[in-house]
């Protein structure tokens, strides 16, 4: 019972629960961390229940949040005798049976979907695989009540499904001429075309042979339509490219900032370039691009240290004339600075110190901190000791199986014994009986060994069953003992003491609110 | 979704209230999802007294522009924004964007289930032809797969060429269990035998044609086995 205990604890102080160090069993728990405890394990389990944790004060309130963490119990699935009373007045065994069920039905720590990468593929795999479970969930049904092979199913909006293939069409499309340039008024149709719209033109509708060919036809029509208009962007944007390219090649020694350059060709094209194709020529672009940022930032370096050494040389040459002075004063300077370096270096030392002390202590603190998480780690590979207990024990249950059959067998065999026994003392008894009673009426002797063997059986008779009654009563005294035991589990006693404490306060409290709610009504 | 310029200058007249007046462009948009979903025929777009009033020419450039965007819109699976944005930058009034939309949402399963009746699978696997080559980017472990991958895929486009149809499909089975008792070669038999009818339809005939067969029972159970294989790797598709 304390490994399942400690199981039962450590569990809920991973989720959360506070239960403070001395509590090591269930015997321990006060109606308080039971309340707590169910309530963060039912949170846990089902979302969307509100219940509070912490145990109030009334007595009426206490009540009620009893009863809503039984009902609560009871709609997640416990199937015990639960109410009020398992948690306001608790016993061991209920607790620890109600605990065992909670700790179980906590959701597993690997169902849980933390951060699942939801990419385009896995949205694809999960709409075939909802569609998929769909049809399999759709009862058969034969191909003629299929109008055009679709099945419909479900309410509005109705759900459809192809069975068949009769009706696949092939896709067949056929050009469509539809009247252009309507919408710009500033166009000039010509009188004989605008005509023909007018008068001859058929609908887009009536173009195609068949009306089945009007869907793929349209379709077509416009796929055509986008294909021609990417290559021409593509074009376009090969051309502007090569020119821009040669435009960079000649101005490489000015420094142009690339990005200009880019931004120049993105604004001409604020349609954007085509995505599939585009990224070839990106990055063929990127290649040509990249030569010529290498080649300016190398530039770019040198210039700068020629800078320099241009500076440092200008400093010197200016600083010549006024030779010995100026050599003094740099003399000072050098003197302050060396001055200052030392001064500094001190301070340093000054800070070093409480920092490197800090620093050792952390690493301390860290230290100790992965022995503690390595030890709470070992309480999870515990598990190989408790499946390795959980074997044993099953092996020690199979022994007593065994044990438990042989001494059934022991006992037919005893029993039938017992009959056999009993049923030679009947025959050997009457066979005596007569013949002593046939030679009993003669003799005298006779007659006393008769009177003497009717005692002997009666009084055997007495101790058998004598001997058989304190079996039996043996037996009922193991029994009561039993029963003794589980109610003395219970605690009643202390129970209804508080319930009857309990009971006094809802009625002081009650008192309280009657008089209060007459003195509102006054 | 994106449509071709003549279309979207269709759509554009279909929003313009000067050219479209109100009562017009919802008999329009009802007409339109009629005609398409063949409920009428497009003489009732010539005949109907509201869209009299629209000049025959745009009449017929805004209805085709209105196809256009219908087939698109149910093609892609578009959502409301996606319309909505394209139809805004046509110059569509909100309250014309909303009837459309009700009108179009209502009749969007018919109209799915009428164009899924294409073979537009084989449309797909003709574009789809240079994609054969990014086959080979496969590493070579997978080099069976790849070759296998690469024959089925051109004996399927191969089918598709030669017979503009898929393979016929089955739709229904016939079974009769038959005991066969004697031969002239033998006096006794005793073997059961079943005679299994598989009724198959193919596109475009209205009669498909039957696959007959006769099998001893271990025969049958094989084939039974096979089909409840398929059946399981299906469900455990649909779980995962």
């Amino acid at each position: 019972m304390e490994e399942v205990d400690n199981i039962i604890i450590h569990t809920f102080k991973q989720i959360g629960c506070d239960i403070p160090e001395e509590v090591s069993s269930l015997k321990e728990f006060t109606t308080a961390l039971i309340v707590s405890a169910t309530s963060k394990c039912l949170r846990m389990i089902k979302e969307d229940l509100q219940i509070p944790s912490v145990l109030p004060a009334s007595m009426s309130s206490r009540f009620r949040l009893g009863t809503t963490l039984a009902t609560a119990c009871r709609e997640v699935g416990y199937r015990g005798e639960i109410g009020y009373q398992t948690f306001l007045y608790s016993n061991e065994a209920e607790i620890r049976k109600l605990f065992m069920f909670l700790v179980e039905n906590l959701p597993k720590e690997s169902s849980e979907s933390a951060s699942e990468p939801l990419g385009s593929s896995v949205m694809l795999n999960r709409r075939i695989s909802s569609e998929l479970s769909k049809r399999l969930s759709r009862p058969w049904t034969p191909s003629f009540l299929k109008k055009n092979n679709i099945g419909w199913t479900g309410g509005r909006p109705q759900t459809w499904h192809r069975e068949g293939a009769r009706s696949v069409r092939r896709f067949c499309t056929c050009t469509l001429r539809i009247p252009e340039g309507l919408g710009d008024l500033t166009r000039k149709i010509p009188k004989d075309v605008k005509a023909y719209y007018n008068n001859s033109m058929p609908f887009i509708t009536s173009q195609p042979h068949c009306y089945q060919d009007i869907a793929p036809s349209v379709l077509e029509e416009n796929s055509e339509y986008l294909a021609q208009k990417r290559e021409r962007l593509e074009k376009k944007i090969k051309q502007h490219l090569q020119s821009e390219l040669q435009r960079t090649n000649v101005n490489a020694a000015k420094n142009i900032d690339l990005s200009d350059v880019v931004s120049s060709l993105s604004d001409s094209f604020s349609q954007g370039a085509a995505p599939s194709k585009g990224s070839r020529f990106t990055r063929t672009e990127q290649l040509q691009f990249a030569q010529t940022t290498e080649q300016i930032s190398s530039q770019k370096s040198k210039n700068a240290e020629q800078e320099e050494i241009y500076k440092v040389k200008k400093r010197s040459v200016d600083l010549l004339p006024d030779a010995q002075n100026n050599i003094s004063k740099l003399q000072s300077v050098v003197d302050s600075s060396a001055q200052r370096l030392v001064i500094l270096a001190q301070q340093w030392e000054s800070h070093r110190v409480p920092l490197i002390d800090q620093y050792r202590e952390l690493k301390q603190l860290n230290a100790n901190r992965v022995v503690v998480e390595y030890e709470t780690m070992r309480k999870d590979v515990n598990r190989s000791a408790y499946t390795s207990r959980i074997l044993e024990i099953v092996g020690n249950i199979e022994k007593q199986r065994e044990e438990i059959k042989k001494i059934l067998i022991d006992t037919k065999a005893v029993q039938k014994e017992i009959n056999q026994l009993s049923g030679k003392l009947d025959r050997t008894f009457s066979v005596t009986d007569e013949l002593i009673f046939r030679d009993a009426r003669k003799d005298e002797s006779c007659r006393k060994a008769y009177k003497y063997l009717a005692s002997l059986h009666q009084n055997c008779k007495d101790l058998i069953s004598s001997v058989e009654e304190t079996g039996l009563i043996l037996r009922e005294i193991r029994d009561l003992e039993d029963q003794i035991e589980m109610e003395s589990q219970k605690n009643t006693a202390t129970n209804l003491e508080r319930i009857t404490a309990d009971y006094k306060q809802i009625k002081d409290e009650n008192n309280a609110l009657t008089k209060k709610l007459k003195a509102a009504t006054k | 979704m994106e449509l071709s310029s003549v279309a979207i200058e269709g759509v554009g007249l279909c929003g313009d209230s000067t050219r479209v007046g109100d009562r017009a462009f919802r008999s329009l948009v009802q007409l339109t999802l009629d005609i398409l979903l063949k409920k009428k025929s497009d003489d009732c777009l010539a005949n109907d007294e509201d869209i009299i009033s629209v000049d025959n020419a745009s009449l017929k450039q805004g209805y085709a522009g209105l196809v256009s965007l219908i087939l698109e819109a149910v093609k892609m699976d578009s959502d409301l924004s996606t319309i909505s944005s394209m139809l805004e930058d046509c110059k569509w009034a909100t309250d014309r964007i909303e009837y459309f939309f009700k009108c179009f949402q209502d009749c969007k399963p018919e109209m799915e289930a009428l164009l899924s009746r294409f073979d537009l699978f084989a449309v797909l696997l003709l574009k789809l032809t240079p994609e054969i080559r990014c086959l080979d980017s496969l590493p070579l472990r997978d080099y069976r797969k790849r070759s296998c991958g690469k024959l089925s895929y051109l004996f399927c486009i191969y089918i598709y060429i030669r017979t503009g149809s898929s393979f016929p499909h089955i739709v229904d089975v016939d079974w009769r269990l038959d005991y066969y008792i004697k031969n002239n070669q033998m006096e006794k038999v005793n073997k059961p035998m079943y005679l299994i009818t598989l009724k198959t339809e193919e596109s475009g005939k209205p009669q498909g044609k039957d696959v007959q067969f006769s099998c001893s029972m271990e025969q049958l159970q094989d084939l039974v086995g096979k089909l409840k294989d398929a059946c399981k790797s299906i469900e455990r598709a649909a779980v995962n």
